[in-house]
């Protein structure tokens, strides 16, 4: 694709071709194997795969690991239980793709039943009023949030500050990210921030179930989140999992993991109050005792 | 690649202002449709410009826009997710209609979803 050899109306997709593979093994055997897929690659295209090369596109569509949680599904805050893709349960660093449904299943059907009940039968729930000391300052914040979007009168829908700020960081935070993409993803993301405060559109009621203010909402967090994720990808001088340094890299092009200077896992802290949001970097530190890393390897 | 035949609709689509307001059917022509467009992209375009002119947009549910949760939950020409078995909303394209077709968008339809039941709320395009 960037060589400009990209196919289809968007010059982004590439030919996947079972033209070799239905030869070789008949249609049937073909049809047997991803006859679902091929009629939902019909159905949403009008083509017949069978005939034709299906276009494929590369789409982001979860993130590597999850909220730490013990075995009954419970996070570190007391009765908060993650289940599913949130939690990094049943994969651990390196979320394996396609695993949606098994999940949600593994944890929602097999396992909290079962552990849930625990919790509440062995604490005891006590009722939470909203003169506890965490809610009044949000109290104060949240509604103000909300007109403040909804007096915006500007005239862009938020659905163009998410397109844009998706292709950014598909471009410079997705499967390989480096140091001078790392820069211009920072500056770039903060160009659409500033773009999406000055002309985002929240019509509707803003006390009233209202889409388009969940969707800004939303958005304003995914800009933060997208100039975070530059600045960790920038701070980690190793290829490691989901993240792929250029710089990093084996003569075979194999990720190049630095493990006397980066094996921690990193959290950043908020730290709200300056005119520029900032971020306090926190290191947990990684031993491994029984089983110990390698070098990943495909061949 | 087949030709990116664009058409105009007309739709029909059902405003609620709450479980206790009236209702009416609201015209809104849908222009510049891509037949490649799912059913729901098509929503998402009309309230593009819905925002743009100001005005409220489209509220209905959604989540895995794949054919997988059925949560876009539409009644389309008094069809529950339109006119395709098995096909949830989010996976009806809009070749399946052509230029100049009316359409008319409701919310469901059940006893229990009645206009006057809490629960009416909660699956409700309006």
């Amino acid at each position: 694709m960037d060589e400009g050899r990209g196919v289809g109306p968007s010059g982004e997709a590439v030919f996947l071709d079972f033209a070799d593979a239905i030869k070789r093994l008949g249609k049937d055997a073909i049809a047997e194997k991803y006859g679902n897929l091929f009629d939902m690659y019909a159905k949403i295209t009008d083509e017949n795969p069978y005939e034709q090369p299906m276009r494929m596109y590369p789409a982001v569509h979860y993130t590597m690991g999850g909220l730490w949680v013990d075995y009954n599904l419970q996070s570190t805050i007391p009765g908060l239980h993650v289940l599913g893709e949130a939690n990094f349960s049943d994969h651990g660093a390196n979320r394996l793709g396609a695993s949606a449904l098994m999940q949600g299943l593994a944890d929602g059907y097999f396992v909290i039943p079962y552990t849930i009940g625990h919790y509440l039968a062995s604490n005891k729930l006590e009722k939470v009023d909203t003169n506890h000391e965490a809610f009044k300052p949000h109290a104060k914040k949240c509604p103000r949030a909300s007109t403040n979007f909804s007096t915006l009168r500007a005239n862009v829908p938020s659905t163009r500050s998410t397109k844009s700020s998706a292709t950014l960081c598909g471009e410079y935070v997705g499967m390989s990210r480096s140091a001078p993409g790392s820069k211009q993803q920072s500056i770039k993301f903060a160009d659409c921030g500033a773009e999406f405060w000055k002309n985002v559109a929240v019509t509707g009621e803003p006390n009233f179930k209202n889409a388009e203010l969940e969707k800004a909402g939303r958005v304003a967090d995914f800009l933060e989140l997208g100039e975070l994720m530059a600045k960790d990808a920038l701070e980690r001088n190793e290829s490691c999992g989901g993240h792929f340094r250029e710089e990093y890299q084996t003569p075979d092009n194999e990720a190049q993991r630095d493990d006397a200077n980066f094996s921690h896992a990193t959290a950043w802290e908020f730290a709200d109050g300056s005119s520029e949001p900032s971020w306090k970097e926190h290191r947990e530190i990684l031993t491994f005792e029984y089983v110990k890393p390698s070098q990943r390897s495909y061949k | 690649m087949s030709n990116d035949k664009k058409m105009t609709l007309n739709l029909k689509v059902w405003r609620q202002a709450g479980p206790q307001a009236k209702g009416h059917f609201q015209e809104i022509k849908a222009n510049d449709v891509s037949e490649h467009m799912s059913f729901l992209e098509m929503m998402d375009v009309v309230n593009e410009s819905l925002v743009r002119k100001g005005e409220e947009a489209i509220q209905f549910d959604h989540d895995c826009r794949e054919g997988i949760c059925g949560s876009c939950s539409m009644v389309i020409n008094g069809n529950p997710h339109g006119p395709d078995r098995a096909t949830t909303t989010c996976q009806l394209h809009m070749r399946r209609f052509k230029d100049g077709d009316s359409i008319t968008i409701e919310p469901f339809r059940a006893k229990s979803l009645s206009s006057h039941s809490r629960s009416y709320r909660r699956s409700l395009c309006f």
